[in-house]
């Protein structure tokens, strides 16, 4: 990951103070010689757009480029923040649309909310204060003793953090709510952002040091002392980088913080930056009449032995491992986001996507888009692009649009990796409204399948599970105590896999899921355990150390062989997990249950056993499930499992399996479908469920001087007396005669073994 | 006498003369070394030009080379801050490269090590098999 900057041509030797990108990618800056420049993003020279009233200190553009303001307003407006104390709304075209006075001093930070409904302003006079959209004075958040030299809000807009010399402070806009501080640094800080994405703030300061912390104002990082004081610093909209101004040069840092690259502008100071919407790009500001732009190059996207690196702005290199072939793959612009997975390699520019596969380089599918793609996600058979004003758009490898799915809040530059997950058949989002709330969708027909899915948590992290069959669908989630929870989308009931996940990955073929816990790399070799048979999780998951490679590691992807792993410096690392779980859950789809059992002795593992026990259970193979149980020495099991195979009727069987999976009225329904009254109210009866057995005998009339036999000779036994209202009733009206009901119980039984004998000569 | 006291005379072409011829002469010759002066003082006075034109030209050139020595001296003595800078900044390319070979390197190892367990495994698979 480097930067590849390209120069304006030096259009003024004042100093630009601010710059800013707009949604069409151009960059405008405002500069001391009170003139506002536009450097459009075809590459023109950059050109003056008007001549201002005062010197203007920041310019930040409306945010949300994809959601209109009011019905008819247009989306072309943008802040500046004067040093005659006013801030105004600017257009595109240069015409000034409000003025506000704000503050008794020149104005030193400004910025509009995520959502583009109220904008915040700093002063040298010390005051924060909050506006609306229109430019009403809201509230005065703080009034402190020195100027405000930067501030941030919050993704939710609830909160804004800003310094006061090496504090900083989070102040909740709720009226008399106590802000949090804490010492940050122990010199005045000059910077701060907040990123929306990654949740992280960032704090960079004259001691020139740069911090991340987390929202509570834990530290998550501190950089090694830098050559000169902390100008300005910016979050990537994803999340993924910070770029960090100093005098004369600019740092480029992972998410974590960590250090990985830095362009230097030979001693001119830097005095603001700003990433594009896409993250792809980062304008430079500063003394001198600096104003540059640098394209993130040298990244690299992986998908089996290929492997692909932007080497150039416009030109990406593909090679294959252990081959000497190398492809040049040329763009007509600068790419903004890649993608690869499936045999598909996908290279987004502001205007066109190209699919290339990795059989034919030479001629790729090319799609246009109308607004420039913020995120590309993958599945086996199609691909997710999301771009501010087309919203989502489910397309195949071959171009043709597949869906266009829309739902309530959706909010395509909201969209991250994480909180959405593309499966051939479904997609699945977690409600930005409503986080503990995940909406799935018909890939087909970009309709809702089913009610959303419901957590008690935020849901942080979703996953759907990639092979399969629709009907094997899982969906994996991580919510905000970094419980992990699994469940079939078919019946959704979510089960808790695991504690303290960090990360997750399904693999991408096969139903096995692989997780990131405390310095461990979890693999569930059967995530359906939960559903089958829960005492099995533990055996299931097998557990591999990875500490030796750091703290705070990144699970990146479940490949064929191996996990990749990302570490907080962005080096990736592979990590070996076991290939049986893939081979076992590979045969169990494609319901090859002998070659299933076969793999299982010959590697001789009781997870391996437990995983095929899970599987054969859930899919209904007794046979498969009776050897795998009694390979694991679970006698009980292995006669439940013999004394169900042994059944007469398919419905009997069905039913008792759910019975020993726990699914009682499952087993009701099923057995009260295929007339066997009998066998339902003995389930109820075993698991002395008495009311229950009463009301389904009372309902299908039949069987009640059965069940109140049993209740008599289970009362008998533990010697007591009957006081059930219900049950007194009913034995009053109710003649029991024992050998008639043992007589109607063989019937039933008979009756039964020849309901399958019929059944199986009519096959 | 009279004519002589008139001042008027006659030469020897006899022709007659207003002045004394002596005198004459002698303005003749006063007239012929003046005119031999002022030639010899304009051209004194053209190589005094074309000496001053040198000497200033000698001066520009010694003021540009003073100004160029100061630059030099500013230089010399901002070089080794300026180096220091250099410096700085090769070293944080080259750390900057010696972290992508570490990361590579890392990379690399990581992956030798999966291989190592997959040529175990299929040792072992073959072993089984067999």
């Amino acid at each position: 990951m480097r930067l590849q900057v390209t120069k304006a041509a030096a259009p003024h030797a004042e100093g630009l103070t601010g710059v800013a990108w707009t949604a069409g990618n151009d960059v405008w800056a405002c500069s001391e010689d009170q003139a506002l420049w536009r450097w459009p993003a075809e590459g023109n020279p950059p050109s003056k757009v008007c001549e201002l009233d005062a010197p203007c200190s920041s310019l930040h553009w409306y945010p949300c480029a994809s959601r209109k303001p009011q019905p008819g307003a247009t989306t072309d407006v943008f802040l500046l923040a004067a040093d005659d104390g006013t801030f105004r709304l600017m257009r595109a075209n240069g015409r000034e649309e409000k003025r506000v006075d704000a503050h008794a001093g020149p104005l030193t930070a400004i910025q509009w909310n995520q959502e583009g409904t109220a904008v915040a302003t700093g002063g040298q006079d010390g005051a924060l204060k909050i506006w609306s959209r229109s430019g009403m004075l809201r509230s005065v958040l703080a009034q402190i003793d020195g100027p405000v030299l930067c501030l941030a809000w919050s993704p939710d807009a609830a909160a804004l953090v800003y310094p006061r010399g090496g504090l900083l402070l989070v102040a909740p806009l709720a009226a008399g709510a106590r802000p949090l501080q804490w010492r940050a640094h122990d010199a005045p800080i000059l910077a701060v952002d907040w990123s929306p994405a990654a949740d992280k703030i960032a704090s960079g300061g004259e001691d020139a040091i740069y911090k991340v912390w987390d929202t509570d104002g834990r530290p998550l990082f501190q950089s090694a002392p830098l050559p000169s004081a902390c100008t300005a610093l910016a979050w990537a909209p994803g999340g993924c980088h910070l770029a960090v101004a100093t005098r004369g040069a600019v740092y480029l840092c992972e998410s974590s913080g960590v250090f990985a690259s830095h362009y230097s502008f030979e001693g001119s100071m830097v005095r603001s930056v700003a990433w594009s919407c896409d993250g792809s790009r980062l304008a430079v500001g500063g003394a001198g009449g600096l104003l540059a732009v640098g394209h993130m190059v040298k990244r690299r996207v992986e998908w089996g032995s290929h492997s692909a690196l932007l080497a150039e702005p416009a030109r990406i290199r593909v090679q294959e491992v252990g081959s000497a072939a190398q492809e040049e793959l040329e763009v007509r612009e600068a790419v903004v986001a890649m993608s690869f997975a499936y045999d598909h390699l996908l290279v987004a520019t502001a205007h066109q996507v190209a699919i290339y596969g990795v059989a034919s380089w030479n001629t790729p599918v090319v799609v246009e888009v109308a607004d420039t793609p913020l995120l590309l996600l993958q599945a086996e058979r199609l691909f997710l692009l999301a771009d501010p004003s087309a919203g989502v758009q489910l397309l195949s490898y071959t171009g043709r649009t597949l869906a266009t799915p829309k739902w309530q809040g959706l909010r395509p530059e909201a969209l991250t990796g994480a909180n959405c997950s593309l499966s051939n058949d479904t997609l699945a989002v977690v409600d930005r409204l409503d986080p503990r709330c995940v909406r799935c969708l018909s890939t087909a027909t970009g309709q809702p399948v089913g009610e959303p899915l419901r957590h008690s948590q935020d849901v942080l992290h979703v996953a759907l599970s990639q092979g399969g069959t629709p009907a094997e669908r899982r969906l994996a989630l991580i919510d905000r105590n970094r419980d992990l929870y699994c469940t079939a989308l078919q019946s959704p009931a979510l089960g808790r896999l695991g504690a303290a996940v960090e990360g997750l990955a399904w693999h991408a073929a096969a139903d096995v899921l692989l997780g990131l816990a405390g310095g461990r790399v979890l693999q569930w070799a059967a995530p359906g355990v939960l559903a089958a048979d829960p005492s099995l999780l533990p055996a299931t998951t097998a557990s591999l150390d990875v500490s030796q490679h750091g703290p705070r590691l990144e699970l990146v992807a479940y490949g064929e062989p191996a996990a990749t792993l990302r570490t907080p410096r962005g080096t990736l690392v592979h990590v070996a997990v076991s290939p049986y779980p893939l081979a076992l859950a590979q045969a169990a789809a494609a319901g090859r249950w002998e070659a299933a059992t076969r793999l299982c002795r010959c590697v001789a593992d009781d997870g391996l056993w437990a995983a095929l026990a899970a599987r054969a259970l859930a899919a209904r193979e007794t046979a498969t499930a009776e050897a795998a149980y009694a390979a694991l020495g679970q006698v009980a099991m292995v006669d439940a499992l013999a004394y169900i195979r042994a059944l007469p009727r398919e419905e009997a069987r069905a039913a008792q399996l759910a019975v020993l999976q726990g699914r009682i009225e499952e087993a009701e329904g099923i057995l009260l479908q295929a007339g066997l009254v009998y066998r339902a109210i003995k389930i109820h009866i075993r698991a002395k469920n008495w009311d229950r057995a009463l009301e389904v005998a009372v309902k299908q009339k039949s069987h009640v001087d059965t069940v109140l036999w049993y209740r008599g000779a289970e009362l008998a036994v533990t010697g007591r007396e009957e006081t059930h209202a219900l049950f007194l009733q009913f034995s009053q009206q109710v003649e029991i005669n024992e050998e008639q009901i043992r007589l109607k119980i063989c019937q039933e039984k008979e009756r039964e073994s020849q309901g399958s004998m019929s059944t199986a000569k009519r096959r | 006498m009279a004519s002589e006291d008139r001042g008027i005379t006659f030469d020897e072409m006899y022709r007659i003369r207003v002045f004394d011829p002596d005198k004459q002469r002698q303005t003749k010759e006063l007239q012929e070394a003046c005119e031999s002066f002022t030639s010899k003082i304009s051209e004194l006075d053209k190589v005094v030009r074309g000496l001053l034109e040198q000497i200033g030209a000698q001066a520009q050139k010694i003021e540009n080379e003073k100004l160029r020595a100061m630059g030099q001296r500013l230089k010399a003595t901002m070089e080794p801050d300026v180096r220091k800078r250099k410096l700085g900044e090769q070293a944080a390319v080259l750390a900057e490269k010696q972290q992508e070979l570490d990361d590579i390197g890392r990379e690399y190892e990581s992956l030798l090590k999966v291989r190592h367990e997959q040529e175990l495994m299929i040792a072992k698979i073959t072993d089984a098999g067999s």
